[in-house]
């Protein structure tokens, strides 16, 4: 058995008094994580918050075109299966002009740009 | 150069309801002239503003035909369209306005041209890595 060295102390001492000190805290963090895993949908009903921007809904969904640092795919409820299948900012483009409905300039340009926007 | 109006109308119904009418417009040429009368009267959001009344009354200053333009956005004819393509944006990762696409490459907010010509220069005009020579 060693001894405890002469004149050194713990730098932290935790006194627990009960054994139900700790279990209520076991208890408490066990019950809170429980009520924000089932309470979610119920804290959250709109899915998406007001404001200028949207929420992604769904982690973790499988991700369509992916195109790091570009126009890039992000998880939704509901997944374009062609936005699945999408690899390239190309096949991207190409996909996002045919679901656009007005353009202006040149349709054989080399530049496209297409505006997300809202009217509000 | 080629430039797209997509609707990314999350706002609330009056963002949908302008969106719909700025697409009835476009079934009589119209949707340039609606889409820029509609920036240029925005006022707040969901107030009443693009009140579906209102909005005939834009299609009627703007002098098109009212009776084609009210039918079309009483039967909420391009209701599914703003829908899908709402649905559509953020599977790309657009999740605020405006956000652009230029040649796969986003650009979020109000940016100045300069924002823009830097990419659009750097698509037209790609830098070519320096060859590499033997030194003596």
């Amino acid at each position: 058995m060693m001894d405890q060295p002469q004149g050194q102390k713990p730098a932290l001492t935790v006194i627990i008094q009960s054994w139900w000190t700790p279990a209520l805290a076991v208890i408490t963090l066990v019950v809170g994580l429980l009520v924000g895993y089932f309470g979610y949908p119920f804290f959250n009903k709109n899915g998406q918050p007001t404001g200028e921007v949207a929420a992604v809904t769904t982690p973790g969904a499988t991700t369509a075109a992916t195109l790091p640092a570009d126009v890039t795919s992000a998880p939704t409820t509901t997944i374009d299966p062609t936005m699945a299948a999408i690899t390239s900012s190309e096949q991207l483009m190409a996909y996002l002009g045919s679901k656009t409905t007005h353009f202006k300039g040149d349709p054989n340009a080399e530049v496209m740009i297409i505006e997300f926007s809202d009217y509000q | 150069m080629r430039f797209g109006y997509f609707n990314f109308a999350f706002l609330g119904e009056e963002s949908k309801w302008a969106a719909e009418a700025a697409e009835c417009a476009g079934d009589q040429d119209a949707f340039w002239q609606y889409h820029d009368y509609l920036f240029s009267h925005q006022n707040g959001e969901n107030g009443g503003a693009f009140s579906k009344d209102n909005l005939k009354g834009f299609a009627a200053t703007l002098g098109l035909d009212a009776k084609a333009f009210n039918t079309c956005l009483d039967s909420g004819k391009y209701t599914q369209l703003i829908q899908d393509q709402t649905n559509l944006a953020p599977q790309v990762g657009v999740s605020t306005t405006p956000t652009f696409a230029v040649n796969g490459k986003r650009v979020e907010g109000a940016q100045p041209f300069s924002a823009f010509q830097q990419i659009i220069e750097s698509i037209l005009n790609p830098v070519t890595p320096a060859a590499i020579t033997p030194t003596p």
